[in-house]
Order: C-alpha cells, then sequence, then structure tokens
C-alpha cells in the first residue's frame, strides 16, 4: 500500500512541477517582454530621429 | 489579438489550473477506491485523474502543431508558424507529464514501468520525442524559411501518430488498458470516478487555451520587440 502511495506522490509532484513551472514562466516571460517592448518603444518616441521626423 | 488579450489568457490559466487542483481534491477525496482484487495496486489508480487529462491535452497539442505546420507549409502565413512553436512547446509540456506519470503508474501497477512490446506506450514516446526535437531545433537553429520548412514538415507527418495513438489500444491491446471512454463495456467506470475524469478533462482544455494564448502573445511581442529595436538600433 505505502508503495502505491509513493508512486502516486511521486507522479503528482512531478507533474506539477512540470505544468506549475512552465506556466509560471510563461507569465513571467510575457511580462518581461512587455517591459521591455515600452522602454524599447520610450525609447524610440524620444529618438532625435524620431522627433525631428514629427516636427 | 486584443490589448485585452493577456488578460483573458492569465485569467483561463489561473481558471484551468484551479479546476485541476480541484479535480485531484474530488480525485482524492471523493472517487470511491478501486476493488483491491482486480488490482495490483489500487491506490496508484488516481494518477489516472491527470494522466489521461494530460494525454488529451497532447493530443489537441499535436492538433496544433500540425495546422501550424500545415499553414506555414502550404501558404507561408506568420500565424501558423506562430502556432506551430505553440504546439510544439505544449506537446512537449504535456508530452513529458505522460512520458513520466506513466511508467510510474506502470511500475506500480505492472511492476514495469515499459513494455517495448506495447504499440500505445512506443508511438505516443515517438509523438513526445518529436515535440522535444523542434522544441530544441526551434532554439538551437537559425530562424529562417527553411529551417521553418524543415520543421514544418516534421510537423505535419509526426501528426500521424496521433490517430495510431488513440487506435493502438483498440487494434493492439497488449500492456496498456483499453479506452475508458467510448471504449467496450468491460471499461466502463464507476459514475464519480467519470464525472471527476471529465472535469479534469474540462480543466486542462481551458489551461491549454490560457497557456497557447500566452505563447502566441509571447511570440508577438517577440516580433514586435526584434522590429523596435530594428528602428532604434538603425536611427542611431
Amino acid at each position: 500500500m505505502t508503495d502505491g502511495i509513493l508512486f502516486l506522490a511521486i507522479a503528482y509532484v512531478a507533474m506539477i512541477g512540470i505544468i506549475g513551472g512552465w506556466t509560471w514562466n510563461l507569465l513571467k516571460h510575457m511580462n518581461e517582454l512587455s517591459e521591455r517592448l515600452s522602454a524599447a518603444e520610450a525609447t524610440l518616441s524620444e529618438s532625435p530621429d524620431t522627433k525631428s521626423e514629427e516636427e | 489579438m486584443g490589448v485585452r488579450a493577456p488578460h483573458v489568457a492569465i485569467g483561463l490559466s489561473i481558471l484551468g489550473l484551479v479546476m485541476a487542483c480541484i479535480t485531484l481534491w474530488l480525485g482524492f477525496t471523493w472517487a470511491p477506491n478501486v476493488n483491491p482484487d482486480d488490482w495490483a495496486a489500487p491506490e496508484a489508480y488516481r494518477i489516472l485523474f491527470w494522466h489521461v487529462p494530460v494525454a488529451w491535452a497532447s493530443f489537441n497539442a499535436a492538433a496544433l502543431l500540425f495546422i501550424g505546420s500545415a499553414a506555414w507549409f502550404s501558404k507561408r502565413l506568420e500565424w501558423g508558424w506562430k502556432l506551430h512553436v505553440v504546439g510544439a512547446n505544449l506537446g512537449l509540456v504535456y508530452g513529458l507529464c505522460v512520458m513520466i506519470s506513466g511508467p510510474i503508474w506502470g511500475a506500480a501497477e505492472w511492476g514495469t514501468p515499459w513494455d517495448l512490446t506495447d504499440v500505445r506506450l512506443n508511438t505516443f514516446a515517438i509523438l513526445a520525442g518529436i515535440s522535444l526535437f523542434l522544441v530544441m531545433g526551434h532554439q538551437t537553429q537559425a530562424d529562417n524559411e527553411e529551417t521553418r520548412d524543415t520543421f514544418a514538415t516534421v510537423g505535419i507527418f509526426g501528426f500521424i501518430l496521433v490517430p495510431l495513438t488513440i487506435m493502438a489500444i483498440r487494434i493492439w491491446e497488449n500492456r496498456h488498458p483499453p479506452p475508458i471512454i467510448n471504449g467496450d463495456e468491460s471499461s466502463g467506470l464507476d459514475t464519480e470516478i467519470l464525472l471527476v475524469l471529465l472535469f479534469g478533462v474540462a480543466a486542462f482544455q481551458i489551461l491549454v487555451i490560457g497557456q497557447m494564448m500566452m505563447r502566441y502573445i509571447i511570440s508577438g511581442l517577440e516580433e514586435r520587440l526584434t522590429l523596435v529595436q530594428t528602428a532604434i538600433d538603425g536611427g542611431n
């Protein structure tokens, strides 16, 4: 009986780790990219070339 | 995708995860025990409540991979390539879950984690291997039309393994149990077990949609970031 429960626990810990870890990484990567994109767009809008084009 | 898409993607993913946790809780507290005389490791049967839904999720991922690969290969559609990448990633995640939980359950129930003579086990292993190959390939190879064509071809032909894997337990029943839904009368489950299982299937379908949207949004963000960075570099 102990063996069955141990196998059950290992299987679920592994699956929770994989799915939870991957989802967390996905979320982190998405937020990171959004921030980098906002920063890059801000830099682009402040660059002299863009300003002179606007003028 | 619209401005609200990231919120929808995150919301669906959280809903899917919460439902998956509820499935686990119901599987451990509400689903009845199985007859110990019919099972070698009756406690381990509860692996089923996630093992089957993640297997279905991996088949859905393979379908996304096929649609994306076909769209890219036939018409060079950019969304097709993004879908191909999403399908490969999801296929790897859920394929890995099946490849870990299955042999653990097999070790408990059959006394051996793998049976090389069982077609279902082997075709699924190759399917998961294809996802691994594609994900590693995307990360290591240059992103150009030639490599995309090669990976898309693998994605298209790899999909043949999905119907083969599904049908394998009907045609060549060996070690892996017969289908529990739409199978013959002997494969029927208790109503409570079936309800928890179907709830789990719904949970993972929602989670897959949320994750698919998130991965798709990431591809779009990466593309936009490259364009903006190119514009900045060109400006300086």
